[in-house]
């Protein structure tokens, strides 16, 4: 089954490379989306069928955590997997992200491998 | 609290290029700065703040901008005028002042980011408080072309 993922980070370049790095995945990939920020990913959520989120920590208007964790707190997402892309580095951080629901926390900057290696973690 | 060393930020931005945009620059000089920076043409800065605060400023030609975010995006055509080359510029300074706040506050964790501001149009001076510490360091990239990127910080730089 193909994986529909959406893509949040307020950067238009950050979302290309991860797009980029996400087709070098080898990820059976489906439709891909993109959001600004927390409030538009929500949006697009409450759209599409996702079945991955890869989001950045720090944007306008709604953080990641914010929208990690609305997307918890509603059961008809609870199957979507989440990880965070983001220059927020340190552990504690990373543990808030994972109490707050994300599966998995990748540090900019990155490759291709590193978020392969993130997801197959998730996944497992 | 961690001080931060020169080697330090060279490391860190050396890392983000190698990584995000795949060359390796070239270090040219790496010293305490009294003099304000003169922006060359585009500049990001990220302001931090915490339990320390400072901020980063990545400043280069638009020329070099351009050819940064065309390395990002891996387009061989990117409008100097667009707003890719703000985006880019301002993420590669985000990513550096990222890596730079982890040294500072180890972890990062008390340390809050602010969002990439952007200047374009260069001939200015962008200048900070005399009372905080400045690195600037100068590297080299694509055909000799120099970037700067100068951390700003209440705490002691070595």
């Amino acid at each position: 089954m193909s994986i529909n993922v959406l893509i949040v980070d307020d950067s238009s370049t950050m979302r290309k490379i991860v797009q980029r790095n996400l087709k070098q995945t080898g990820l059976d990939l489906g439709e891909i989306f993109q959001a600004g920020d927390g409030q538009e990913g929500l949006a697009v959520l409450n759209e599409q069928t996702v079945n991955l989120v890869l989001s950045d920590w720090n944007m306008p208007n709604m953080d990641g955590l914010g929208m990690v964790q609305a997307i918890r707190a509603n059961e008809a997402w609870n199957h979507i997997q989440i990880i965070m892309i983001t220059t927020e580095g340190g552990e504690a951080k990373v543990q808030e992200a994972v109490a707050a629901g994300a599966n998995g926390y990748v540090k900019k900057p990155f490759t291709a491998d590193d978020l392969e290696a993130e997801l197959a973690s998730a996944a497992a | 609290m961690p001080t931060v060393t020169s080697h330090d930020i060279y490391e860190a931005v050396q890392g983000i290029f190698q990584s995000m945009l795949g060359v390796n620059p070239q270090l040219v000089s790496l010293e305490q700065e009294d003099e304000a920076l003169h922006n060359q043409g585009i500049a990001a800065i990220v302001g931090y703040a915490g339990e320390s605060d400072g901020s980063v400023i990545f400043t280069c030609s638009l020329e070099l901008g351009t050819i940064l975010a065309g390395l990002m995006l891996m387009e061989e055509e990117v409008d100097p005028e667009s707003e890719d080359v703000d985006d880019a510029v301002g993420e590669i300074g985000n990513m550096i002042a990222g890596q730079l706040k982890n040294l500072v506050c180890e972890g990062g964790d008390e340390v809050q980011l602010s969002i990439p501001v952007i200047v374009r149009d260069g001939n200015y001076r962008l200048s900070v408080p005399s009372s905080y510490d400045r690195w600037r360091l100068t590297c080299f990239h694509i055909d000799g072309a120099p970037f700067y990127v100068e951390m700003v910080s209440s705490e002691p730089l070595e």
